[in-house]
């Protein structure tokens, strides 16, 4: 792939994170459950019930943490491995890897959800 | 490097320039210090994100008992929760920041326009309105921070 | 870089310390070497280099050309910070408080010896950026029958980045040319796009696909250090966000360069003459109308050769 392409990825998955992960990280917000704390955001039923509910957005989510993470991660990595064309080769490679083994468990998380009770 | 019977050194200052700003006297350049945060706080999100994706994954692979136990393990003042809020920390940088990045690098937005050198010779990128928003950046996410462990750690 | 400019005028202290990092190739030993230098109000850290090597230490080697900071030879690292020598005060980097002037040679550059450092790399990554007018027309390019048109907005907005002197003191400061040797650098990449916003350009396609490969313009993340030490003002960072936010739209057909110079005849508008002074008197056997249409003898042809 292009480099200018990864590049407009990595903008494009900038720009959903900032709307999604805001979403995400106010909904842990105690005082819009009526919960006096953060591990109680985090009850089965308000968790089953937003999976229920969002679940298109939270995969939409992490698909682009995922990529965005990732491909931040492997442009430091290609600094650091120079012009080495082995070592290139090697992060390129395991960067898809780590992708799609995260996408996948982050998808069972969603498919495999056990029912209430 | 060999070149006849001489050698050349090579001067490069290498990966730490990325992580220590202070490797050259940066006077006048707060954007090499934001530049080096949001590297290091992306560094963090990223292990973050993996343990989140991981640990998220225990109501499909071990039921919701083992899930409630999990998040417990987050109330109070412990390792896990202090990572937590590091992590957090780093997020909201790592956003804030994000959003001037966006604008400067993708829109090409708050760098002024190209200018004829005068006194006192101040570049134009170095006046725009990015370096504003550099300190509402840091401003910003300290607060948020701030909050945010308050939520954790006091609730 | 934002100058002191006031600092020519302070008086430095008395003796300044200058602790070179000097390197010797025949050994490959490189080691820090103390100079105590009298100083003088307005001293640059060259003259101070140019003293010591005039009477303390001839084996001490760098590079200086035009010591007014047009030719970019003399960039070094004083106090950390990459500058060119011949424009740096020693008022503005000692102090009576600590008077120490620390010289090291460019950062992220090859040493050859003491302070000089290798430019092939630099020079080899300007080149490949194409750094000139491209036509299609190359013929009316070498050969020029006409000029180029272009208004003096078209001119603002790449003048700025064609001061650059190519003292590579903006590589040296970058955090990513420091860790990534494919890595482009600021200095090529504002060449890239000073020819890029040129109108007179017309192959800048060529450049901006060129351009769309790993390690090049994607590298850049701001730092902005390379403005902060530019001592030109020519504002890297500023051109590498134009270049990459142009090559971005230029990438999903938003941008389209809108105006390409076309060659235009010289202008021939003259104004008309003005009328003598009444009370002027005329040189016997001038006349003015004969001056007027006589073109001026030049002989071009003799002035190229010699």
């Amino acid at each position: 792939m292009k480099a200018g392409t990864i590049a407009l990825i990595q903008y494009v998955t900038a720009i959903l994170m900032i709307l999604l992960v805001s979403w995400h990280v106010a909904d842990r917000i105690p005082w819009l459950h009526g919960v006096e704390n953060l591990p109680s955001t985090m009850s089965p039923e308000i968790i089953y019930d937003e999976v229920e509910r969002f679940w298109p957005l939270l995969i939409l989510l992490s698909i682009a943490v995922v990529i965005h993470g990732v491909n931040g991660l492997r442009g430091m990595l290609l600094e650091w491995a120079g012009s080495n064309e082995r070592l290139r080769f090697a992060v390129n490679i395991l960067s898809i890897l780590a992708i799609i083994a995260l996408l996948l468990v982050a998808i069972h998380t969603i498919v495999g959800l056990p029912e209430l009770g | 490097m060999e070149r006849g019977k001489f050698r050349f050194a090579s001067n490069r200052l290498g990966v730490m320039a990325s992580f220590y700003p202070w490797i050259i006297d940066i006077k006048g350049n707060p954007e090499r210090v934001a530049f080096t945060l949001h590297r290091l706080t992306g560094v963090i999100l990223v292990g973050f994100i993996a343990l989140h994706i991981v640990s998220t994954n225990t109501p499909a692979r071990a039921g919701w008992e083992a899930w409630v136990e999990e998040v417990q393990r987050l109330s109070g003042v412990n390792l896990v929760s202090i990572l937590f809020f590091i992590a957090m920390g780093a997020l909201v940088f790592h956003s804030l920041n994000g959003i001037r990045l966006l604008l400067v690098e993708l829109l090409a937005l708050g760098i002024g326009r190209p200018e004829k050198p005068k006194p006192p010779y101040i570049p134009p990128s170095l006046k725009g309105y990015q370096r504003t928003l550099i300190y509402v950046v840091f401003i910003l996410s300290l607060v948020i921070w701030a909050l945010m462990g308050y939520v954790i750690f006091l609730m | 870089m934002v100058f002191d400019l006031k600092a020519a005028t302070r008086t430095p202290p008395k003796v300044v310390k200058v602790r070179v990092r000097r390197y010797n190739p025949e050994t490959g030993s490189s080691w820090w070497q103390e100079y105590e230098v009298e100083t003088y109000r307005g001293m640059t850290v060259l003259d101070a280099l140019l003293r010591v090597k005039a009477e303390r230490d001839h084996s001490l080697v760098f590079r200086y050309s035009c010591r007014m900071g047009v030719c970019g030879s003399c960039g070094l690292v004083v106090n950390r910070r990459p500058r060119l020598a011949c424009q740096t005060q020693i008022a503005e980097v000692a102090s009576e408080g600590r008077p120490v002037v620390e010289l090291e040679p460019l950062y992220n550059f090859r040493v050859l010896r003491d302070l000089v450092t290798d430019f092939t790399e630099f020079f080899g990554k300007h080149r490949a950026v194409k750094p000139y007018i491209m036509r299609r027309d190359v013929r009316e390019r070498e050969e020029p029958t006409l000029e180029y048109s272009q208004t003096l907005d078209e001119l603002a907005e790449y003048y700025e980045y064609s001061l650059c002197i190519s003292c590579g003191l903006c590589d040296a400061a970058c955090p990513v040319y420091a860790s990534d040797p494919n890595f482009l650098g600021p200095q090529a990449l504002t060449q890239a796009y000073r020819y890029v916003a040129d109108t007179r350009d017309e192959l800048w396609e060529e450049r901006l696909r060129f351009l769309d490969v790993e390690g090049s313009i994607f590298k850049c993340h701001f730092a902005a250090s390379c403005s902060a030490v530019c001592p030109k003002m020519v504002d890297p960072a500023g051109a590498i966000q134009r270049l990459r936010s142009t090559l971005l739209k230029y990438k999903i057909r938003l941008y389209r360069k809108t105006r390409i110079a076309k060659v235009v005849p010289p202008m021939e508008k003259r104004e008309p003459p003005k009328p003598l002074p009444p009370e002027a008197t005329l040189v016997e056997g001038v006349d003015l109308k004969l001056i007027e249409e006589e073109k001026p003898v030049i002989p071009v042809e003799k002035l190229l050769t010699t």
